[in-house]
């Protein structure tokens, strides 16, 4: 009987923990948010975009270019379709898309590739250096790739989507395959945890 | 004897409109729309081999687009790597997948913006001859 009590408030108690822990169905959490030092980087409306801008919401980050012809837009439809599974609570969250191939993708560029597949969505770019450094805080990595396309140039780089809590801190990475799905159950999570002081 | 054998189906050959490539068959073909003003864009499709041999697409284009490539996606030390391949081979009564993700039809430099419902003709050359295939555009997702 004792047992069976004990067992019971046992459970209870792995429920409750399990519940405020919640992992992420296809990515991970960081034990303790990251925070991150201030970067200067362009946004798409042509004005310059610090760590200012990522705070007050959710935001996430993903690392590409708009010359990426599969990636790059699967993964920025799959956000899309995410978001509008989490109807009102959607809108709580920032979708950033940080250009690393700034020769190419000017702000103008950026700014309509990323609202072609969501209005809400915003781009930034800047000089490598400044895309290395905030690389190096946020955990992505980028290299030119010269033979990749055409008479061009493709980049290769991270393909993990960065989450960064409303005190824009590294929070902790979703990695693919991206389905709608498990985007939106993450996505969810994350916007309903509490973010500390 | 031999000779004229061999100079009869070479004559069949070059007479057979499209469908030259013996034995493929493509199913599912279709290139991802894009945002407007995209240089590249992907396209996907699979390749059916019914003939006992491997079947070897050399080469690929499209009068849509300045070229045509083969593209791989490798997953390497943390990084997403397009490398680009210089064949296709579908294995003998076997089939290939250009799916997002793994592979695609690269296509440089389109003519024009596409849109959903346009159809984007691409070439596949095989050993034996070449193969039109009308890729249907669709949205992303
Ligand atoms: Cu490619």
């Amino acid at each position: 009987m004792i047992a069976a009590v004990a067992l019971t408030l046992g459970m209870l108690a792995w429920r409750e923990q399990a519940e405020r822990a919640r992992p992420l169905v296809s990515g991970s959490l960081l034990p303790q948010p990251r925070p991150i030092a201030d970067f200067a980087l362009t946004g798409d409306d042509g004005r310059p975009f610090t760590r200012a801008g990522l705070l007050g919401r959710w935001t996430v980050v993903f690392v590409g270019y708009t010359h990426c012809p599969d990636v790059c837009p699967t993964t920025l439809s799959r956000l899309k379709a995410a978001k509008a599974r989490l109807d009102a609570d959607g809108a709580r969250l920032a979708v950033l898309f940080v250009s690393v191939d700034p020769e190419r993708d000017t702000p103008d560029h950026l700014g309509r590739y990323v609202r072609y597949f969501d209005k809400d969505f915003r781009a930034v770019t800047g000089p490598v250096d400044a895309l290395t450094a905030l690389g190096r805080q946020l955990g992505f990595v980028f290299v030119t790739n010269p033979g990749a396309e055409g008479e061009g140039y493709g980049i290769d780089h991270s393909a993990e989507l960065i989450l960064l809590d409303p005190k824009a801190r590294l929070a902790g990475y979703l990695t693919p395959p991206f389905q709608a799905e498990t985007l939106a159950a993450d996505l969810g999570t994350i916007l309903r945890k509490r973010v500390a002081r | 004897m031999m000779t004229v054998r061999i100079l009869c189906g070479a004559l069949a050959l070059a007479s057979m409109p499209g469908h030259a490539c013996e034995g493929l068959e493509v199913s599912d073909a279709r290139v991802m729309e894009s945002p407007p003003g995209a240089s590249v864009l992907a396209g996907f499709a699979t390749l059916r081999n019914g003939g006992d041999a491997p079947l070897v697409i050399r080469r690929a284009d499209s009068p849509d687009f300045s070229a045509v490539e083969f593209h791989s996606l490798v997953r390497r030390d943390g990084l997403i790597r397009m490398t680009v391949d210089s064949s296709l081979t579908v294995p003998p009564h076997g089939s290939l997948a250009i799916k997002s993700g793994e592979r695609h039809l690269m296509l440089i430099k389109p003519a024009r913006d596409f849109h959903e419902g346009d159809r984007i003709t691409v070439r596949l050359f095989c050993s034996t001859g070449t193969l039109e295939v009308k890729m249907p555009v669709e949205k992303s997702g």
